[in-house]
C-alpha cells in the first residue's frame, strides 16, 4: 500500500501530470489523423526516452498509446477516414451515424466506451496481471496456431456479405504476408531476386494503404460531392443517456477486448471486430447495423481500448508484448535496463504501480479530453475535400513509411491502397487482407514449429484441449457464416419475389 | 554558385585542418571528424542492436566532438540497412553498424553484401548463447544432458529462434561436436523461448542469458553451460562449452564499420575511439545491464572475427541442411 502511494505521489506531481495530459493530448491528435499510428508514434518517441528518467518513459509511452488508440475513432466516425486500423470497425456505424447528423452523439458514445472500456481493462491489468501470466504458460505453438486460425476464420467467415469473397480477401493476404523472408528458415521467398523485396509486405503502411490511401483514391473520384459531412455541435450529453442502453455492450466488449489484448499477437482490430460481431448479433435490430447502429460504435471503442491494459498484461508479466504499441514500450522497458516479468513486479514495484496509474489516468482524461477536442478536430472534417484528398494522401502514404527510411514502404503504402480501392469495388473485404498481415507470421509460425516437436502428427491438433477447442471453434464460424449467407440470399430472394 | 560555395568550404575546412594540426601536433587525427555522421543501423529503433549501437554513440560522440545521427534503415533481415550503407559515399561520414549478421548473407544466399564491402574500425560488445533448462530438470551438468540426448535419440528438443538463426548455427555445432542429433523447434525470440521453456513445451533453450536472469533467480531456470570464450563474471559456476570440451565458441559482435574505400584517418580515429569507450566504466556498466560484454576488438582482429564467424556459419548451415 505503500508502495502504490508513493507510485501516486510520482504520478501527480505537476511535471509528471502535465506531461501525462500532453502525452494524451499528442496520442489523440496522432490517432486521429489518417496514416498516424499509435505504433508510429510510440516508436519515433521511444528513442526520445532514452536520456529521461525510466517514470517520464512511460509516462508518455502510455498516455501517446491510450490516447492514439481513442483518438482514431474521431476522423473513423466524422470523415469516415480510420485515424488508426482498429477505427476501421468504428467507421462502419460511426459514419452513417455522422451522415445521418448524429455525428456529436456518435463522438460521445465513443468517448464514454473508451474511457469505460480502458478502466475495465486496468481493473484486470492490476489485478491479474501475475495470475494470467500462469495461462499463457500453456500456451504451446500448436495451441497459438489454432488460436490465430480461428480468429482468421472469424475474419473470414464474418467481415463480408459472402464468405467465398472473405477467402478470397484472406487468401490474398495470407499471399502476400508470405512474401519476403521465410520467417522460419531464413530463406528468400517470392522475392524475384529483389533485394528490396526480402522487406517483405510491412504491415503497418499496408493497412493504412489499404484503409486510408485507397480512402483517398475514393474520395477522388467524387470531389465535387459536399455535404457529407455536417456540423457535429451538440449531442455529446446523449451519450451519457443512452448508458443504460449501452453498458451491456460495453462490459461485453472491454471484456472481450481485455481478453485479446492479453493474448499475443492479436491487437486491436480483432478486439474491436469480434465485439461488434458480437453486439450485432446479440442485437434486437440487426438490420440496423451499417446503417448508423450506435452499438456498433460502442462495441468497437470500449473494446479497442480495453485491449491497451490488457496487452500490458503479458508485456509486464513475461516480457510478450500484446500487440505492436506494447512491443515498442517493451522496447524501452530494454532500454531502461528493465526485464519485465516477476523481477519487474519484485525489484521495481514503484515504477509497476506507476505504470498502473498512467493507465488508469490516461484513460481517464480521454473523457475531457476527447470532448472538448474532438469538436476541434472535428472542424477540419468541414475542410472542403479538394483541400482533404491531397492532405489525406500525403499524411496516409508518408506517415506509415517515413520511420523506416526506405522509399520501398511508400510504394507499399500506394499499392496497396490501389488494391484496396479496386477490392472495395468489386465488394471484397479488406479487412481479412489486413488480418492475414498480421496473423499469418503467428500461425505459420506456431504451425511449423508445432511440426518440429517429437510427437508431431494430426493427433497434435486433436489431443490439446485448448488447441481443439479453437479449431472447433474456427469451423464453426466459418459455418455460421456460410449459414448466414444462405439465409440473406433467400431473404433476397423473398424480396425479389 | 553552389560550387563556389563547396570549393570555399572545401578550402576553409582543409586551411582549418592544416592549421590545427600546425598548432596541435600531437592531435594527429584532429582532420576527422569536421561535421556531423550520418549511422546507418540495420534494425528497428529500441531493439536489441539499436540500443547497443546508442549506448556506444553516447560516449563516442563526446571524444569525436560531432554529432552522430543514426537512422534506422530496417526489413530484409538486415539487408536493406547493409546495402544503404555499402552503397554510400566512402567519405567517413556514413557508418553503420557492423554486427554478428553481417556475415550470414553469403553462406545463405539472401542478399549480394560481403564483409569486404565494408571498411571495419573497431568492435565495442558482444554476447554469446547460453544452455537454459529448467531448474527441476534431471540434468545436473550439460554432460548430463548430452548423455540423455544421445541415449533417447530424437525424443529431447531445443528451443531456439529461427532455423539456420543466430541460436541454431551454435547449437548445430555443439550437436555435431557432442555427437547427438539435434532436435530443435523454432519460437519468435528469447522471451517466447524461456515461456516455452516454462511451460514444460521444449526441454532445453540456446539463447541470450539476460530474458532468463529473472526466471534463474527465481529458481526455476538453471544454465548448464555458456557459450562465450570466457566464464560470465554473475555467473562463475556456469561453465564454457569449450571448458567441458566442445569446441564452440560464439560471440554475437556489435561494432562501427562503413562502406568499403573509407580515408585512413577517419579509420583509425574511429578504432582510437572505440578503444577509449572500451574503458570507460559507465559504458562497461550500461553494457552489463543489457546482458552485454565489451568487446576489445581493433579494426585487423574484429575483420578476423568476421571471417571466422562467416566459415562457422557455413559449417554449421551444412549441418542443418544435412
Amino acid at each position: 500500500m505503500e508502495i502504490a502511494f508513493e507510485a501516486l505521489g510520482i504520478l501527480l506531481s505537476p511535471q509528471h501530470l502535465l506531461l501525462l495530459v500532453a502525452a494524451v493530448v499528442a496520442g489523440l491528435t496522432v490517432g486521429a489523423v489518417p496514416g498516424m499510428t499509435s505504433t508510429m508514434a510510440i516508436g519515433l518517441l521511444v528513442p526520445l526516452t532514452f536520456a529521461t528518467s525510466k517514470y517520464v518513459a512511460f509516462i508518455l509511452l502510455l498516455g501517446i498509446y491510450c490516447g492514439a488508440i481513442y483518438g482514431g475513432a474521431i476522423t473513423a466516425i466524422l470523415m469516415n477516414l480510420p485515424g488508426t486500423p482498429t477505427a476501421a470497425i468504428t467507421a462502419i456505424e460511426g459514419y452513417p451515424m455522422t451522415r445521418k447528423g448524429e455525428g456529436g452523439k456518435a463522438i460521445g458514445i465513443a468517448t464514454l466506451s473508451s474511457t469505460l472500456g480502458g478502466l475495465v481493462s486496468c481493473v484486470f491489468l492490476i489485478f491479474l496481471s501475475l495470475p494470467l501470466a500462469n495461462i499463457a504458460i500453456l500456451f504451446g505453438p500448436t495451441e497459438y496456431f489454432a488460436l490465430g486460425t480461428f480468429a482468421l476464420a472469424v475474419v473470414m467467415a464474418l467481415s463480408g456479405r459472402s464468405v467465398l469473397k472473405g477467402l478470397v480477401s484472406t487468401a490474398l493476404g495470407v499471399l502476400f504476408a508470405t512474401v519476403g523472408i521465410d520467417m522460419i528458415a531464413q530463406s528468400p521467398r517470392f522475392t524475384f531476386g529483389v533485394t528490396e523485396l526480402l522487406i517483405g509486405i510491412p504491415a503497418v503502411p499496408a493497412i493504412i494503404g489499404l484503409f486510408c490511401v485507397s480512402e483517398a483514391f475514393r474520395m477522388a473520384e467524387n470531389v465535387t460531392v459536399t455535404g457529407a459531412v455536417q456540423k457535429t455541435a451538440g449531442g455529446f450529453r446523449t451519450a451519457y443517456k443512452m448508458l443504460p442502453k449501452l453498458w451491456v455492450t460495453i462490459s461485453k466488449s472491454s471484456l472481450i477486448g481485455t481478453f485479446i489484448g492479453v493474448l499475443p499477437g492479436i491487437g486491436a482490430l480483432m478486439a474491436s471486430y469480434l465485439s461488434y460481431a458480437e453486439a450485432k448479433r446479440v442485437s434486437k435490430t440487426p438490420e440496423q447495423f451499417g446503417k448508423g447502429a450506435p452499438e456498433g460504435v460502442c462495441a468497437s471503442e470500449s473494446a479497442n481500448n480495453a485491449v491497451t491494459g490488457g496487452a500490458l498484461v503479458p508485456m509486464l508479466a513475461l516480457g510478450i508484448p500484446g500487440d505492436t504499441n506494447t512491443l515498442m514500450i517493451l522496447g524501452a522497458m530494454i532500454v531502461h535496463g528493465l526485464v519485465p516479468g516477476p523481477t519487474l513486479f519484485r525489484e521495481e514495484p514503484s515504477l509497476v504501480y506507476v505504470i498502473f496509474g498512467a493507465v488508469v489516468l490516461s484513460n481517464l482524461l480521454i473523457l475531457p479530453l476527447g470532448l472538448s477536442l474532438a469538436r476541434h478536430i472535428a472542424k477540419f472534417a468541414l475542410i472542403d475535400r479538394k483541400y482533404l484528398m491531397p492532405t489525406v494522401a500525403v499524411l496516409a502514404i508518408t506517415g506509415a513509411s517515413i520511420g523506416y527510411g526506405h522509399i520501398y514502404y511508400f510504394w507499399i503504402s500506394i499499392i496497396f491502397g490501389l488494391i484496396g480501392y479496386l477490392l472495395q469495388k468489386g465488394d471484397f473485404p479488406l479487412l481479412p487482407i489486413a488480418m492475414a498481415l498480421i496473423l499469418e507470421p503467428l500461425i505459420e509460425r506456431n504451425f511449423r514449429s508445432s511440426l518440429m516437436l517429437p510427437d508431431a502428427g494430426l493427433e497434435m491438433f486433436l489431443s490439446r484441449p485448448i488447441t481443439l477447442i479453437c479449431i472447433v471453434m474456427a469451423v464453426l464460424v466459418i459455418w455460421f457464416g456460410i449459414r448466414r449467407e444462405r439465409r440473406l440470399a433467400a431473404d433476397v430472394e423473398i424480396v425479389r419475389s | 554558385m553552389s560550387i563556389k560555395i563547396n570549393r570555399r568550404e572545401l578550402m576553409l575546412t582543409s586551411a582549418g585542418a592544416a592549421l590545427s594540426s600546425l598548432l596541435f601536433p600531437g592531435a594527429a587525427f584532429a582532420a576527422y571528424p569536421t561535421r556531423n555522421i550520418n549511422w546507418i543501423l540495420m534494425w528497428r529503433a529500441g531493439g536489441g542492436a539499436d540500443t547497443a549501437t546508442r549506448i556506444f554513440l553516447k560516449y563516442a560522440e563526446k571524444m569525436l566532438g560531432k554529432k552522430v545521427i543514426v537512422q534506422n534503415i530496417t526489413g530484409g533481415g538486415g539487408a536493406i540497412g547493409y546495402t544503404a550503407a555499402k552503397s554510400a559515399k566512402p567519405d567517413g561520414y556514413t557508418l553503420v553498424t557492423i554486427q554478428g549478421d553481417l556475415p550470414k548473407f553469403e553462406p545463405k544466399a539472401l542478399a549480394p553484401i560481403k564483409i569486404d564491402d565494408f571498411d571495419i574500425a573497431a568492435a565495442f560488445a558482444f554476447q554469446s548463447p547460453v544452455v537454459v533448462v529448467r531448474a527441476d530438470a534431471p540434468w545436473k551438468s550439460l554432460e548430463d544432458f548430452v548423455k540423455d540426448m544421445k541415449d533417447n535419440p530424437g525424443k529431447r528438443t531445443i528451443g531456439i529462434s529461427d532455423i539456420g538463426g543466430t541460436y541454431h548455427q551454435p547449437t548445430a555445432l555443439w550437436a555435431d561436436a557432442a555427437g547427438f542429433k539435434l532436435k530443435a523447434v523454432t519460437f519468435p525470440g528469447s522471451p517466447q523461448q524461456a515461456v516455452a521453456l516454462l511451460g514444460g513445451h521444449v526441454d532445453a533453450t540456446v539463447t541470450w542469458v539476460k530474458p532468463n536472469i529473472p526466471y534463474v533467480k527465481e529458481g526455476k531456470l538453471k544454465f548448464l553451460g555458456y557459450m562465450g570464450s570466457k566464464r560470465l563474471d554473475d555467473y562463475p559456476d556456469v561453465p564454457t562449452l569449450s571448458e567441458v570440451g566442445y569446441d564452440v565458441v560464439w560471440e554475437h559482435p556489435y561494432g562501427i564499420g562503413g562502406p568499403k574505400g573509407m580515408p585512413k584517418e577517419a579509420l583509425v580515429a574511429l578504432e582510437e575511439t572505440a578503444k577509449k569507450v572500451w574503458e570507460v566504466p559507465e559504458f562497461q556498466a550500461e553494457l552489463d545491464k543489457l546482458g552485454l560484454t565489451v568487446m576489445r576488438k581493433g579494426s585487423a582482429d574484429y575483420r578476423a572475427h568476421m571471417h571466422k564467424m562467416q566459415s562457422d556459419m557455413t559449417k554449421a548451415l551444412k549441418l542443418i541442411q544435412g
